[in-house]
């Protein structure tokens, strides 16, 4: 026993540090933050309270930066507006002819970006727009350039939003022009990546990528990106199609968080069933 | 600053940084890659303190950082301990706050464990993506590093002219 102790007592620096990586890497397998409940939502208003009284610091080339874009956007929506309007009369008249009934708008809710957290390149927002204005975790965030991400806790006056580039974050998506599905993620640094294309499709530098309507957290056809590169993988069956996310994430001001969570039913019923497989692949 | 108060300041220290981290990590950060300042903290109580109690304040004030920032609980507390682990190993008994900071072995360690603490935090998260470990790293780990030790110039600078004053 005494030994033992003094064996201890020796190496004691080393115990702890094993002893301490176990307890992390259990923490890591079992839980994540977004467990932490109630406490979290503490966090996050706190968060959003100490973001918002630094936000008033300018950014002058950011500012810049994103009135030249506004501009941009502006100039194509104008061309867009145009085309839609012609596009609308025809619309109408075939849904009439074909008694279809109209699809319900989303209910949008402005909101401006009080803080950008970054942790290494793992990219959240702050919102000031919470709980009390109807935000709910899940519900999609957007701006007029495509999807940013979802919200994943809210407070009474602030929401986090987790963006698009993110390790955790998958979103089935599709090509628009052949309507190829695939899976988005990001690439770890500027850009996105469109998984499981096979080499046997065809896919232009340029083409749209939007979300899919296989997606359970995401609503379909928001633009996510267009496509920057696309390279033959020669160790697999699929095509590497390097995205460029429609959105600039560095100059997020304004964004949209749409009133409406995807729904529920169909995740719960994913969820439950890659539980089960987990179960059965774990054992317990 | 004996004892407990020296822990305390630490503490203070660790929690000023975890909060700027956090709440001001977009104005700290430079073409997407931001310092550690809790790194900072670890390192300096390291060379004063020694191993052991820099492996638990990595530890806890790691997982803090875990809570507050929404990052994987458990992530940071792991790459914590071990920056306070290896920063341990550059610990001299008769080091005085002053002499472990105002050292150059201050800016030499902090990017040594700015290098391993980035090593294993980019391990652990681009294990579960598709992302290429070694380009990830040279890019973040290294250059985050970089950053980090640029950072630790201002206490060291700090800390030495104090040192200089005093003799």
């Amino acid at each position: 026993m005494q030994r033992f102790i003094e064996f201890v007592l020796r190496y004691r620096e080393h115990i702890i540090a094993v002893l301490l990586s176990i307890i992390a890497l259990a923490l890591m397998s079992y839980g994540d933050v977004t467990q932490l409940g109630g406490f979290r939502a503490l966090i996050i208003g706190g968060l959003g309270l100490a973001q918002e009284a630094v936000a008033w610091i300018p950014n002058p080339i950011a500012l810049q930066r994103e009135n030249q874009a506004l501009r941009q956007i502006n100039m194509e929506l104008l061309q867009e507006v145009m085309v839609l309007r012609k596009a609308g009369i025809e619309n109408e008249q075939l849904r009439r002819m074909l008694a279809l009934r109209q699809n319900a708008m989303f209910t949008y809710r402005a909101a401006s970006v009080v803080g950008k957290t970054t942790f290494r390149t793992r990219q959240y927002i702050t919102l000031d727009r919470g709980s009390n204005d109807g935000i709910k975790p899940g519900m999609n965030v957007v701006t007029d350039a495509g999807l940013v991400g979802s919200v994943i806790g809210t407070s009474g006056h602030f929401a986090i939003v987790q963006t698009l580039f993110n390790r955790d974050v998958r979103v089935s998506a599709r090509l628009a022009s052949t309507r190829e599905e695939g899976i988005i993620a990001w690439d770890g640094f500027e850009y996105l990546l469109l998984h499981n294309i096979p080499k046997t499709h065809t896919v232009q530098v340029g083409d749209l990528v939007v979300t899919s309507s296989l997606s359970t957290r995401y609503f379909p056809e928001i633009p996510i990106g267009t496509v920057e590169s696309v390279v033959p993988d020669p160790s697999s069956m699929f095509y590497r199609i390097t995205v460029r996310p429609r959105v600039e994430f560095w100059r997020l001001e304004q964004v949209f968080v749409i009133l409406h969570t995807p729904p529920t039913e169909q995740l719960t019923l994913e969820n439950a069933l890659q539980e089960f497989i987990n179960h059965r692949i774990t054992g317990r | 600053m004996r004892g407990i108060g020296e822990y305390g300041v630490y503490t203070i220290a660790a929690l000023l940084a975890i909060i700027v981290g956090t709440i001001a990590s977009n104005l700290l950060s430079v073409g997407g890659i931001t310092p550690d300042l809790l790194l900072l903290v670890i390192v300096a109580l390291a060379l004063h303190k020694g191993q052991f109690p820099a492996i638990l304040f990595g530890f806890f004030s790691g997982l803090l950082f875990d809570i507050v920032s929404t990052d994987v609980l458990g992530s940071n507390a792991l790459v914590k301990l071990v920056a306070g682990y290896v920063a341990g190993f550059f610990w001299r008994e008769e080091a005085t706050i002053r002499s472990s900071i105002g050292s150059t072995r201050y800016v030499g360690v902090t990017l040594l464990c700015a290098l391993v603490h980035n090593a294993v935090y980019s391990l652990l998260y681009t294990r579960p993506a598709d992302i290429p470990l070694g380009e990830f790293y040279v890019k973040n780990g290294i250059a985050a590093a970089l950053y980090t030790t640029a950072l630790a110039l201002l206490p060291f600078f700090y800390a030495s002219r104090q040192q200089e004053e005093a003799l």
